[in-house]
């Protein structure tokens, strides 16, 4: 088991400084970041909450190397991202990211266990057997009569199992959730919550999740508030990067 | 009611302004079906205008009197005794009609043509390679009536002004081409000594109609009055009259005929031929135009399917604000007519561009050997203009009325929105008007009724004819949409048979087919537009490529050898083997006596036929075996025959000779009977007391497979030449050398045999691939040209459905890339996905027209049917399948497979 509080004993897996994304929308560019420093530590998990447009999910593409940032740099378990090609980013998250989506996003042609077997097949070296590491993690996750099923036959929190399911696939040392819980009701959202920390408990996977749900936030390790592309600290004040690791 | 039309229309505006991408699809289907509809048209109306308004400059006159039709090999050959009664009109009837002629005051002209001649470019006093063309003698100064015949070379002059002498001679450019003949040359004509001079050089559509062999071979106007230089009667095989002013054509036609035994062919019967073509192109047109716009209507229902299902959400905003669904439905009907009223626009547009592109490329040359000219009117425009607005409608209704039934709770659930559907009942209802509504127009455009209600059948006869055109095309519709139904229906199933594919553990593979599997209905539609137009293609393309195959094969291959000299007289078939035994690269020939002139007698000294009946066969059995061995052929032993196969005995060989053994066909019937080695035949000469007893020395089995040459042999009795001919006889001899010759020796070959006299008639038979290639080609055009434009319409809808398809899964791909998918392999997936669409569609289609191209080898060539199937074309027709698919894939997919996965999950 990993232990709740020993930042100075873990390496950083996550480590952003100056992270700056600007979107243009017409003829406006939005803000989305502006100039954010983080750094996340191995079997850390971390909430990111704040108000809506204030940066959250674009936060968790660019460290999910899902885009780019606009300036600043990232490294991800040691290795800077910034400046990779669309392949190179792509490898990274096949190997060290998973995701799960506020809207599960399974592809819908495709059983639960063929979703779950699919980065482990899109994989250049894939280190697992795809269908047996399917039912290996759907049985974890309470699934192994609902792996023939497809997403439509699924409730919302099987489906969002599934997708956790998947987004463990290739074993990635960083999971990335964006509002697991915000398309499930309350039951749901607290099993999936209680498998992420299962899940970082017994593998010891790093986990950040971005939400607006307080009772989801309290459950995390370590919180950081998000408003208008900025991290800031208990009084709204714009937290210092030394603060956050 | 006003400004709630201006807000439904201001809507619409903006949603398509805001969906530019889905509009500029929806936009191109349109306008790909009625460019089609509106190119053809004008073409179809151009080519009858340009019969009707030309009618006497293309038929050369007012009436058209002339011969039965025939060769003429004496004038050739020098040869009088040849009969050349059935290649003239007879000298009576000319008599007759040229006094008529002054009776009536009418103009009459003669031209005598119809005579195969061999002409050679003279340089230094030596002829070059001879070639068959058809020389047409006419009086310069006044034929044609009607237009003149202006060369290019010099340009725009007519025949008067370049034929003032009689050896003066005006060719056609494939002649003057072939012979590498220029304005000044020489030229060397037949048996005569005399010189000719080209004056100048003609297009090649200027033999007028009727001509089939000038078009074939290649031909040249030589002054009548040169017809003394041949040694030939000066009896006309045409007539040409020009009717004055205030005289019926008709009853002047009829006035000849009563008075003589020629065909006559009056402009009023070429005008009505004219109308006919017109019509049938008219109708082949509309065929091809509604088989475009139908798939263009494909291309809509999807665009408009999209549309509506991407708006759901925003529908059922609209209905949460009090917004029913009739009215959603009447706003979408709007965006839909907008739709149709500015892809119609540019329809019309790309229609004229098309038509451009024709007479730039000079198709219509080709094809009716005129330019085209057109009296513009706006029936195209609007005819084009109301199908594309009506079909893009009605095509669109269908979604539209699916987007009337979101139900408004769904704006609670935005990210779990169900596609709408219409319902079983509406869509039935909305099946029955576009049924109607497009036999309405189908059955107006065809317009039968007047046709059908004068000559039947029946139940038509009287009644009234727009009825009848209602009846008609609602009828024909129904049909169609039901086997239209039948097809999708067949093709969902097939869609679904394809998603049950094994992935043979490739994950693209099951990702691929799995993809076709979700979207069956999608798919079964884009198979239809592709095999619509891979198959029309194909039919096209397949059936001529086989009939030119098979003619290939018979004329070239199958000759068993490139060239081909017949001789009339036992000089020139010397003279003819003397050269191929002299000249360098002849790498073989066989050379026969065709007319023996020696009839059977007696078998082993029995009456064939009774023999025959004593084996037990019929009346009709034994005058087959009669028949088959009535006559016999000589084989010169001095060439390399090339002999059929054996079912008994064995083969002639040079040490057989001067022995009299004869071969025998095994026919059915000679089997039969029993013949076997060493009985005799007995065949003696009609024309002198000739008789010769040939023993039998082999049997040959009947040929399927095999050359021309061969075949003859398989088919005819053969002997060693000194026994099967008719020595002591004054029989014409015909003899047919056939010689494989090395391609880059033919000319000089032909030249030398051409240089013989007297000259055989000698035949490149490379060459007359070419000529029955290019007669093919220039028939296939039009149709090839209305299939090409199917099938880019075809193409134009597969790029869109595969760019709706792109754009519809664009959060699936940007899910994948999330997963660690790369660019490439998207781009692969959604490759492998349509090329599986491609290759099914280019499968089915092709068969379309590679059964019937089958078929029809099989039937010209009794069974070889792997030598007349074009491979090559099938194979072409099949990438052109995938191809297409890939082509539009990429063209539509690159962009999706290369975006962030952030920009599509954010926008999604």
């Amino acid at each position: 088991m990993v232990p709740k509080h020993n930042n100075g004993s873990r390496p950083a897996v996550i480590e952003a400084k100056g992270l700056t994304r600007e979107l243009p929308l017409g003829k406006v560019v939005i803000h989305a970041l502006c100039g954010v420093d983080l750094c996340i530590h191995a079997g850390e998990m971390v909430g990111v909450v704040g108000p809506s447009g204030s940066g959250k999910s674009t936060l968790l593409g660019l460290i999910g190397g899902l885009d780019s940032p606009t300036h600043g740099t990232i490294a991800i378990d040691g290795v800077d991202i910034t400046h990779m090609s669309e392949n190179q980013l792509a490898e990274i998250r096949n190997q060290k990211i998973g995701f799960v989506f506020q809207f599960f996003n399974l592809i819908p042609s495709l059983t639960a266990e063929e979703n779950v077997a699919l980065p482990i097949q899109f994989a250049s070296h894939p280190p697992f057997k795809p269908m047996a590491r399917a039912r290996e993690l759907l049985d974890m996750l309470g699934l192994a009569d609902r792996r023939r099923h497809r997403p439509t036959e699924l409730s919302g929190g099987e489906q969002q199992r599934v997708a956790i399911a998947r987004a463990l696939a290739n074993n990635p040392p960083i999971l990335l959730a964006d509002e697991p819980s915000g398309n499930l009701d309350t039951a749901a959202g607290e099993m999936v919550i209680s498998a992420f920390r299962t899940i970082r408990d017994e593998i010891g996977t790093t986990i950040v999740v971005v939400t607006h749900e307080h009772h989801i936030a309290e459950q995390m390790d370590r919180v950081l508030t998000l408003v208008d592309g900025r991290i800031v600290d208990a009084q709204g004040q714009p937290a210092r990067s030394g603060v956050l690791c | 009611m006003l400004k709630l039309i201006l807000f439904y229309l201001q809507h619409a505006l903006r949603d398509m302004s805001r969906n530019r991408k889905l509009t500029l699809f929806a936009l191109v289907s349109v306008a790909v079906g009625v460019g089609t509809v509106v190119g053809l048209r004008i073409l179809s109306l151009m080519v009858g205008d340009t019969l009707e308004s030309n009618a006497q400059a293309v038929l050369r006159g007012d009436i058209m009197l002339r011969e039965r039709r025939g060769m003429d090999f004496g004038m050739l050959l020098g040869v009088e005794e040849v009969d050349t009664s059935g290649t003239a009109i007879d000298g009576y009837d000319v008599q007759a009609i040229y006094q008529l002629a002054e009776q009536r005051g009418f103009e009459i002209t003669k031209v005598i043509d119809n005579k195969g001649l061999q002409v050679s470019i003279v340089r230094d006093g030596t002829p070059g390679v001879p070639r068959l063309i058809e020389p047409l003698f006419v009086e310069p100064e006044v034929f044609p009536f009607y237009d003149t015949i202006s060369a290019e070379d010099p340009k725009g002059a007519s025949l008067a002004e370049l034929i003032r002498e009689p050896t003066d001679v005006v060719i056609a450019r494939s002649l003057a081409d072939q012979l590498g003949a220029q304005v000044g040359d020489q030229i060397h004509a037949g048996p005569v000594e005399q010189l000719f001079t080209v004056r100048g050089i003609v297009p090649n559509n200027q033999a007028g109609i009727h001509n089939f062999l000038a078009v074939l071979f290649g031909f040249a106007y030589f002054d009548i009055d040169a017809i003394s230089y041949f040694n030939i009667p000066d009896t006309p095989s045409k007539l040409f009259i020009r009717v004055p002013e205030g005289m019926s054509v008709d009853d002047l036609d009829h006035e000849i005929r009563s008075i003589s035994d020629v065909a006559s062919y009056a402009v009023t019967e070429l005008l009505a031929d004219s109308e006919i073509a017109s019509e049938a192109l008219g109708r082949l047109s509309l065929v091809f135009s509604l088989t475009s716009l139908f798939i263009g209507g494909i291309g809509i229902i999807n665009t408009m399917l999209v549309i509506v299902s991407r708006r759901t959400l925003e529908i059922a905003v609209l209905k949460t604000i009090g917004l029913k669904g009739r009215q959603i439905t009447l706003l979408f009907i709007i965006e839909a007519f907008l739709l149709g009223v500015l892809g119609s626009v540019l329809g019309v547009a790309l229609g004229f561009g098309l038509v451009g592109a024709v007479q730039a490329v000079q198709i219509s040359e080709a094809v009716i050997g005129k330019s085209l000219t057109w009296n513009f009117t706006f029936d195209p425009i609007v005819i084009g203009a109301i199908m594309g607005v009506v079909i893009t409608t009605i095509f669109g209704f269908l979604p539209t009325l699916a987007a009337g039934q979101v139900r408004p709770a769904a704006v609670l659930r935005p990210n779990d929105l169900p596609i709408p559907k219409a319902g079983k009942l509406r869509t039935l209802f909305v099946l029955v008007l576009m049924t109607v509504v497009l036999g309405v127009m189908v059955g107006q455009i065809s317009n039968a009724g007047p046709v059908l209600t004068r000559y039947g059948p029946d139940m038509f006869v009287g009644m009234n004819p727009t009825v009848i055109n209602l009846i008609i095309g609602i009828t024909g519709t129904t049909i169609t949409m039901i086997l239209l139904g039948i097809t999708v229906g067949l093709l969902w199933l097939l869609v679904w048979l394809l998603g049950r594919l094994p992935s043979f553990g490739s994950v693209d593979l099951k990702l691929a087919v799995r993809a076709l599997h979700g979207h069956r209905t999608r798919n079964a539609s884009t198979l239809l537009a592709l095999i619509i137009g891979i198959a029309a293609l194909s039919v096209i393309t397949l059936i001529t490529g086989t009939v030119e195959r098979v003619l290939q094969a018979q004329l070239s291959d199958a000759f068993g050898g490139n060239v081909v000299a017949l001789s009339f007289t036992g000089m020139t078939s010397q003279g003819v083997m003397n050269v191929l035994n002299r000249v360098e690269g002849v790498q073989g020939y066989t050379q026969y006596n065709v007319n023996s002139g020696l009839h059977l007698q007696t078998i082993n000294g029995v009456d064939p036929e009774r023999l025959a009946r004593e084996a037990g066969l019929d009346e009709q059995g034994a005058r087959l075996f009669r028949g088959r061995l009535g006559s016999v052929w000589g084989v010169n032993m001095g060439g390399e025959p090339v002999y059929p196969l054996l079912v008994a005995g064995e083969q002639l060989t040079s040490a057989h000779a001067d022995q009299p053994f004869i071969v025998i066909p095994g026919t059915p019937e000679v089997l039969a009977v029993g013949l076997q080695p060493g009985d005799v035949l007995t065949y003696s000469s009609r024309r002198s007391d000739y008789t010769v007893n040939l023993t039998i020395i082999g049997i040959t089995k009947l040929p399927e497979e095999a050359s021309f040459d061969m075949k003859m042999l398989g088919m005819m009795p053969y002997a060693p030449d000194r026994f099967a001919s008719d020595q002591s006889s004054s029989l014409i001899e015909f003899k047919m050398t056939f010689a494989e010759v090395e391609d880059s020796f033919v000319d000089s070959a032909l030249a030398e045999l051409g240089a013989l006299a007297p000259q055989p008639l000698v035949f490149d038979i490379g060459l007359i691939d070419s000529l029955i290639s290019r007669i093919l080609n220039e028939m296939k055009a039009l149709p090839t040209f209305a299939s090409v434009l199917s099938l880019a319409a075809g193409a134009v809808i597969i790029a869109n459905t595969v760019a709706l398809a792109t754009f519809e899964r664009r959060r699936e791909v940007g899910i994948m890339k999330a997963l660690g998918l790369k660019g490439n392999r998207v781009l692969t997936l959604l490759l492998l996905e349509n090329g599986i669409i491609g290759a099914v569609s280019g499968i089915i289609g092709v068969s379309f027209g590679a059964f019937p191209a089958a078929w029809i080898g099989t039937e010209l060539t009794q069974g070889a049917l792997t030598m007349t199937l074009p491979i090559g074309s099938i194979i072409a027709l099949l990438l052109m399948s995938v191809g297409i698919a890939l082509g539009a894939t990429m063209l539509t997919a690159w962009g999706a497979s290369r975006q962030k996965p952030m920009t599509v999950l954010r926008y999604e």
